[in-house]
């Protein structure tokens, strides 16, 4: 069965003329959480990496990015990070040590035998926040630290708003199977 | 008066008009921007943003960075007149 890979303005389009046409169908939805270090701050445009400046600095776009500061990663079980420690290497840059989370959302539609499918990627939305944090690195007293979150993206704006009568249903999977019977 | 969502249609736009003017646009039209998200797709990073008024939604993507030509996407689920307003808006 084949498989067509569209951009939003296709996609959102195509499902227009779906609806035009009075065609029945269904939208299948799949949203799900990343972490696999496909994301890193070497890679990102400068417009996306300003985010990060608080913590981390850089020459350029793809130039090694090292700590500005010590600082600690919630969404990474508190990892801490120290000042001038190599987060995202410019001659490894499909290896960042520094992961962004993302969810991979993925919108498909089948027609006539064909699936049409849009995806993205959404990257999580960092805050960089100072907090006095207690324990063995810090002493008993305590230490300002900048402290790095990732907060999830909402939902509203992940999703493609369709009208009503267009159905969109949640999925976790979808199993690809190979259609022979046409080869006879 | 706004239709219900079940009079609602759908319309994406893909334009080569900055983003200043799309947004200008918007606003002249009741939409406010209510949320945005960094999205990759096709290898590159987009700003999508989100604007509501009332049940009417409209989402605008645009790439990041120096790219030129710069054509945001523009996704919009509501009335009629509003897309006929949005479309002329930007100068279709």
């Amino acid at each position: 069965m084949p498989l067509y890979e569209c951009n939003e303005h296709q996609f959102v389009e195509n499902i227009r003329r779906l609806l035009e046409s009075k065609e029945k169908f269904l939208v299948n939805r799949k949203i799900m959480l990343h972490d696999d270090a496909k994301y890193g701050p070497a890679i990102m445009p400068d417009h996306e990496f300003k985010r990060y400046e608080m913590i981390c600095t850089r020459k350029s776009v793809n130039s090694t990015v090292y700590a500005k500061v010590p600082f600690i990663d919630t969404f990474h079980h508190n990892r801490m990070y120290y000042e001038g420690e190599n987060l995202h290497s410019a001659s490894a840059l499909l290896f960042p040590r520094m992961s962004v989370p993302y969810y991979r959302v993925e919108y498909s539609v089948n027609v006539w035998g064909g699936t049409y499918f849009f995806a993205f990627d959404a990257l999580f939305n960092p805050e960089v926040v100072i907090e006095k944090r207690k324990g063995r690195r810090f002493g008993k007293e305590g230490a300002l630290i900048h402290v790095l979150r990732y907060n999830w993206p909402e939902e509203r704006v992940l999703a493609i708003n369709l009208p009503k009568e267009v159905m969109v249903f949640d999925v976790k999977h979808m199993v690809r199977v190979i259609d022979h019977s046409s080869n006879f | 008066m706004q239709e219900k969502k079940g009079g609602q249609k759908l319309k994406s736009i893909s334009v080569l008009v900055p983003f200043e003017r799309v947004q200008a646009s918007l606003s002249e039209i009741g939409f406010l921007l209510d949320d945005t998200v960094t999205i990759v797709t096709d290898g590159k990073f987009w700003t999508k943003m989100l604007y509501i008024r009332d049940n009417e939604t409209i989402s605008v993507s645009e790439e990041i960075g120096d790219a030129y030509p710069k054509d945001p996407i523009i996704t919009i689920c509501g009335s009629k007149m509003t897309i006929s307003k949005v479309v002329k808006g930007i100068g279709g």
